[in-house]
């Protein structure tokens, strides 16, 4: 049992300080994941906090068999997707909402991504499609095994493995001599 | 951004809310099904089960039942007044019918061979005084619709008012009557 899931079983058992120890574990790196599909870290923030009272609401749908990590994100993305499917139209943002976001979103990526190397990174992912960059994320940063990281993305091992494999090589190109970096 | 806190709070609220709405939903869901069942049996009492029970009724009066009567009246006359009594109750009034017939039946069996005690000539008991002075019981077999038939009971004699057709019964015949009667 992983230890996201210790603190899930503490508070299923009425220890609350449980809790906020899986939020600190894990809240700001499901919000960084979401906001990679809406591309706004208020709605991102929101997603997340709807995962996490499903995950207080639907105590006995979550069965320990796969990591708490991989089970949040899975609901996490597919709320994204929902918000995305739901949400197409066009939303004009102010333009001081519009530089708040991208402070909130600075702070973010300094919270989650620790260093320098991992900061790059991820600059230079944004360059890349949307299932490249989500397998990249949850392998790299989260430091998720390929069969949960297919799990979270409903793709198959095989298929994680190519999308990593050709997220590498544009990576490469994008980041030129930083190469190195991977 | 929100601090962790402030997220955690939030979280809460929500769920708070969620568990309102699903309860406002399950107690929805409740009021609908018991309206329906409400609705569904009131249906059935309406359209079915004023029927159903009418034609058992009938089947039942028509398959169980030895007559159609459904009270037998008990005037007691002693000569100076009069009191009376009634059985409703089916299976009784059934076991007298088929007493009182099954004594007619005896005695039209033996008819062809008659003697004067058992078998009395109507003009016997039938006079004006007679009648004034009548002291016994009379037996009245009613139907819903108002027909009744009578008998009189007087000491040892029955007797069917219709045709005045009278008959001597023994003891244990009397007996058997009088504790089916109540008298």
């Amino acid at each position: 049992m992983d230890n996201c899931a210790i603190y899930y079983r503490r508070f299923l058992d009425g220890d609350e300080c449980a809790f906020d120890d899986l939020m600190k574990e894990l809240f700001q790196s499901l919000v960084f994941f979401v906001n990679g599909y809406v591309h706004n870290v208020h709605i991102a923030e929101d997603i997340a906090m709807d995962a996490f009272s499903d995950l207080i609401i639907n105590k006995k749908r979550y069965n320990f068999k796969v990591t708490l990590k991989t089970y949040l994100f899975m609901i996490g993305k597919s709320r994204a997707l929902d918000y995305i499917k739901r949400g197409k139209i066009i939303d004009f943002v102010d333009l001081s909402e519009a530089q708040n976001m991208k402070d909130d979103e600075e702070k973010l990526i300094e919270t989650v991504l620790a260093d320098e190397r991992k900061i790059r990174v991820n600059d230079a992912m944004k360059k890349l499609p949307e299932d490249m960059r989500a397998a990249v994320h949850l392998v790299f940063f989260e430091e998720m095994t390929y069969e949960e990281a297919a799990k979270v993305m409903k793709k198959n091992r095989k298929q994680i493995d190519n999308l990593l494999f050709r997220a590498k090589k544009e990576l490469r190109v994008i980041l030129g001599g930083d190469g190195g970096l991977l | 951004m929100r601090s962790l806190d402030e997220c955690k709070a939030e979280i809460f609220r929500r769920v708070e809310d969620r568990k309102k709405e699903r309860r406002k939903k399950r107690s929805r869901m409740l009021m609908v099904s018991i309206s329906l069942a409400i609705c569904f049996t009131v249906f059935l009492v309406m359209f079915f089960m004023d029927i159903m029970p009418d034609r058992k009724d009938k089947n039942k009066n028509h398959e169980n039942r030895v007559c159609s009567y459904t009270t037998v009246k008990i005037e007691h006359k002693n000569g100076v007044g009069s009191d009376m009594q009634r059985i409703t109750d089916t299976a009784d009034i059934d076991k007298i019918f088929s007493a009182i017939s099954s004594i007619y039946v005896n005695v039209k069996e033996e008819a062809a061979t008659p003697t004067k005690s058992d078998f009395l000539s109507p003009d016997s008991v039938d006079t004006p005084a007679g009648i004034i002075e009548f002291t016994g019981f009379i037996i009245t077999f009613c139907e819903d619709d108002k027909t009744e038939v009578a008998f009189t009971l007087e000491g040892d004699i029955l007797c069917r008012v219709n045709d005045n057709f009278k008959v001597k019964i023994d003891d244990s015949q009397l007996t058997m009557l009088k504790n089916m009667l109540g008298i």
